[in-house]
């Protein structure tokens, strides 16, 4: 794909967009897409012709849903990511003027990084008043350090945070309500114990339960309770 | 020896200790609660020493139900919780700052409360300022629960997570259990997702059977294991003895 710098993240950033039926996360990543896809839409006119930066981006797995309305999608990850463009130094101060962006993307980062407060402060700060953040982030996840993994949290301690960091919360959705997101965690519990053969077939029995279990909940309780939040806000323009 | 009585200001909150420190067979929190009484009566072991003669404070005491295990132990048992709870001793104000002096506890006992609180920072910074010098922090609280507001609730936290806010707080963390690693946790949200959807006698059934399978599954996942991915983390930690140069 002409998007990436190697071919390894080429097929991570596909295999999250673009799950195989018989992938274990195919309800909690098709349902993520299914998200930003739906916020694309209606936010439409903050994207287009805006700059966006992806704050974490690990291997952009979104970035093929958001640049064809964006004038630049800018990639910032520690130096370790060959495929960021920008690179986010040690004290996390991004070389980039303050309100300067349109957009913050921020998709699983949020619980990795040492300090969720600052990474939010320095989001709003490069983000131009009117500038909108889109946050996902975990509710109910296994640990799965990259390098570290700290945080998790629940609907409304999320809001909290974005909004204490200076930002107008105006909306969350819950992907995967708690019987996902407990049937997430039964498959990720067992799938290392199940013969590699098997996996898929062990994957598609899960997955189709989590999609089952999952019409459980209403689109309330996921918003409080979730296998993954993702959330938006927007920096106010200036008081 | 005669079994000491705690008084309780209200019946509801007698009630309420005892069915956490001692849950019904029937329970759905049957095995969560009793291997939680376990760690707790591990440490009181543990560092009986330090307990003996020790003022404890129970911060975010709720109907503080492990009174009965640490109260014959220390000489002071001090519960302080929200204007809103008639059995604590001491009322957390607004601000969140105590009316106690620096320094001038032993032991803080914190127990499924962190998650609740509005700034987990500042309650921990709160505890260490209480904690005399070489004070200890036993405190319990949620890598995986259902959204429970009491009357909030906004952090989990891995075990590195946890462990990272009290270090940041100033405290040594002398040890970190997990209570149910991935595999019983997974179970255990399952069933509560599920538990209030029951109806009639299915409901305890469900629960029963789920409380069984909950502790067959724990037997999968090692100690080392549940310390990085728990449904609850149990940590001890210190403050610093201050130095003299």
């Amino acid at each position: 794909m002409a998007f990436y710098r190697t071919k390894t993240a080429a097929i991570i950033a596909r295999s999250r967009l673009y799950p195989r039926f018989y992938d274990g996360r195919y309800q909690v990543l098709v349902g993520i897409r299914r998200c930003f896809e739906q916020l694309i839409a209606q936010y439409h006119a903050d994207l287009v012709g805006a700059t966006l930066v992806d704050l974490g981006c690990g291997a952009m797995p979104y970035r093929s849903l958001f640049a064809p309305h964006l004038r630049r999608y800018l990639g910032a990850d520690l130096p370790d990511n060959a495929e960021a463009d920008l690179h986010i130094p040690p004290a996390g101060q991004l070389p980039l003027a303050d309100g300067s962006v349109d957009l913050v993307l921020s998709s699983q980062a949020l619980e990795h990084v040492i300090d969720p407060v600052a990474y939010l402060a320095e989001a709003r700060r490069i983000l131009r008043p009117g500038g909108l953040l889109m946050l996902s982030t975990h509710g109910h996840w296994i640990y799965h350090p990259y390098p570290t993994d700290y945080w998790r949290w629940t609907g409304s301690g999320l809001q909290k945070i974005v909004r204490e960091a200076g930002f107008v919360v105006e909306q969350i959705e819950g992907v995967l309500g708690t019987t996902g997101a407990a049937l997430q965690i039964v498959q990720e519990t067992w799938n290392p114990r199940v013969p590699p053969r098997l996996r898929p077939l062990f994957s598609l029995v899960t997955q189709s339960l989590i999609g089952w279990g999952d019409r459980l909940h209403t689109p309330a309780e996921r918003q409080a309770d979730a296998c993954v939040f993702v959330i938006v806000g927007r920096r106010p323009l200036d008081q | 020896m005669a079994q000491k009585e705690y008084r309780y200001r209200t019946v509801e909150a007698a009630r309420l200790a005892q069915s956490r420190l001692y849950p019904d067979r029937i329970s759905p929190r049957y095995y969560m609660l009793s291997e939680l009484r376990q760690r707790f009566s591990e440490l009181i072991s543990t560092y009986h020493a330090e307990l003996t003669g020790a003022t404890l404070i129970d911060l975010g005491c709720g109907a503080m139900p492990y009174r009965s295990l640490f109260a014959p132990v220390v000489a002071n048992y001090i519960g302080a919780d929200l204007p809103d709870n008639p059995e604590a001793d001491l009322v957390i104000p607004a601000d969140g700052r105590l009316p106690l002096a620096a320094a001038s506890v032993d032991v803080v006992l914190s127990s499924q409360a962190l998650e609740h609180v509005f700034d987990p920072s500042a309650y921990l910074a709160e505890a260490w300022r209480i904690l005399r010098p070489g004070g200890l922090l036993i405190l319990s609280t949620h890598g995986y629960w259902i959204y429970h507001p009491h009357p909030t609730d906004y952090w989990r936290w891995t075990g590195s997570g946890l462990q990272k806010v009290i270090s940041d707080a100033g405290f040594m963390v002398q040890q970190i259990e997990g209570v149910m690693g991935l595999a019983a946790t997974a179970l255990h949200l399952f069933q509560d997702a599920l538990h209030g959807r029951a109806r009639g006698p299915l409901r305890p059934a469900f629960g029963v059977m789920m409380q069984r399978a909950v502790a067959l599954a724990d037997t999968l996942y090692t100690p080392a294991q549940r310390r990085s991915d728990a449904c609850i983390y149990v940590v001890v930690a210190r403050r610093p003895s201050d130095f003299v140069q």
